[in-house]
């Protein structure tokens, strides 16, 4: 009996620290479990994805790089970014620079929502009599990669405002995605890219999800073109079986909040390329 | 996490079983269950093709290929349930101190 009580109290101690555990808490924590996992991996190199634990591929990455494949969605993105609208406006009128990744995703107070960076195009698209764009390939694509492009090497510096409920809701709904399992499979996304990262799934070895948010759009291989962020969020979630969120839902900005936040302090390197 | 789950798949299992109820109540169950799975954000994506399949043997009259297909689609339904309140449980196990 008294084991029991005894039990119950750590286990009760232990419930009150996963509750209270700051954003900043679990910030240093993540880093610290990648860093922890892969030492050899240089400071700043979890950018490059699964290429910064896989010196072999890496050769044959760094040689797509050099005539990178995303290339031409970032002068058709320039070209829409600058592109007038039927009411004389244009995307380049909604942001003061295309340099805008560093400001992505934020907490929007006032309408108590996550806003991203492709939400913001969209949005700045249909406050001009627009139609938004479709959310996971195609014209988005292109603009966010410009607009990546653009921004490379701008830090990670996501806030979340810890006296804002709201925020801390959606913050903590994006964290909740990232460690539950799901699916006929029963992954959760940490299965893989946390406790399974270095590992292979089939023919590929999981990344590390530090760093998972710097790179995006990417242009992927399998894909034979570009995809946002939510895209890969949608095709993982239906590799284990579960019917994905839809792309600029609050289900995956939440996420894209979470995650992106885990990687503050990484450089934003986007776009990519994948396999 | 996964006994758990299979237990739950056993159960509704037998329940189905036992309860020896009409393919469409079934399908109804598989229904609402899948919509639950939804709501709470779990739904599994090969829950509604099972329960549309169960459907179409039905329309078909081939009463006993739809009870089976039914049945498999409210197990799934049900097991996506289950995850779901497993894992409002569980997940914080998986956060890195
Ligand atoms: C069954 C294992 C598995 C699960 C579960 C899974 N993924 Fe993946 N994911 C992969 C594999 C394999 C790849 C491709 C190789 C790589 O880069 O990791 C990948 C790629 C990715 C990438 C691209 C990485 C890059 O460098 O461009 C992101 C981002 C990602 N996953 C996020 C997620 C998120 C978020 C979840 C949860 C919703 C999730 N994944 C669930 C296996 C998984």
């Amino acid at each position: 009996m008294k084991k029991i009580t005894q039990l119950a109290l750590v286990l009760g101690v232990a419930a009150s620290g996963y509750a209270l555990a700051s954003p900043e808490a679990d910030r240093a924590a993540f880093e610290n479990f990648y860093e922890k996992r892969f030492p050899q991996v240089t400071e700043g190199d979890f950018i490059n994805g699964v290429y910064s634990i896989l010196p072999a591929a890496r050769e044959q990455w760094e040689a797509i790089e050099e005539f990178p494949p995303y290339e031409v969605a970032i002068e058709d993105g320039e070209e829409l970014y600058n592109t007038v609208f039927a009411n004389g406006k244009s995307l380049a009128d909604c942001f003061d620079t295309p340099a805008q990744r560093e400001n992505y995703p934020y907490w929007d107070a006032d309408r108590g929502k996550v806003v991203t960076m492709e939400m913001a195009i969209n949005e700045c698209r249909v406050a001009n009599g627009e139609k938004p764009y479709k959310t996971k390939k195609g014209a988005l694509a292109a603009v966010s990669a410009y607009m990546s492009y653009e921004s490379r090497g701008q830090m990670i510096n996501v806030q979340i405002p810890t006296d804002d409920a709201g925020a801390m809701a959606a913050y903590n709904a994006g964290k909740e995605i990232f460690y539950t399992k799901r699916g006929q499979l029963n992954f959760a996304c940490s299965d893989c890219h946390m406790y399974g990262s270095g590992l292979n799934a089939r023919a590929d070895t999981m990344s590390p999800a530090f760093g998972h948010a710097s790179h995006w759009p990417v242009y992927r291989s399998k894909w034979q073109a570009m995809g946002t962020l939510h895209r890969r969020f949608a095709g993982c979630m239906t590799n284990v079986r579960a019917k994905p969120f839809k792309a600029q839902g609050t289900e995956y900005a939440n996420l894209e909040y979470f995650l992106t936040y885990m990687s503050n302090g990484l450089e934003f390197n986007g776009p990519g390329a994948r396999k | 996490m996964i006994k758990g789950l299979v237990g739950a798949i056993a159960l509704s299992a037998a329940f189905v079983a036992q309860a020896g109820g009409s393919v469409e109540s079934i399908i109804d169950q598989a229904i609402a269950a899948n919509k639950e799975a939804k709501s709470l954000g779990y739904e599994w994506n090969v829950t509604g093709k099972a329960i549309k399949a169960a459907q179409a043997a039905l329309k078909a009259g081939d009463s006993a290929e739809a009870m089976k297909l039914a049945a498999h689609a409210k197990y799934m339904a049900e097991a996506s349930v289950y995850q779901a309140n497993d894992e409002a449980n569980m997940w914080q196990m998986r956060v890195p101190k």
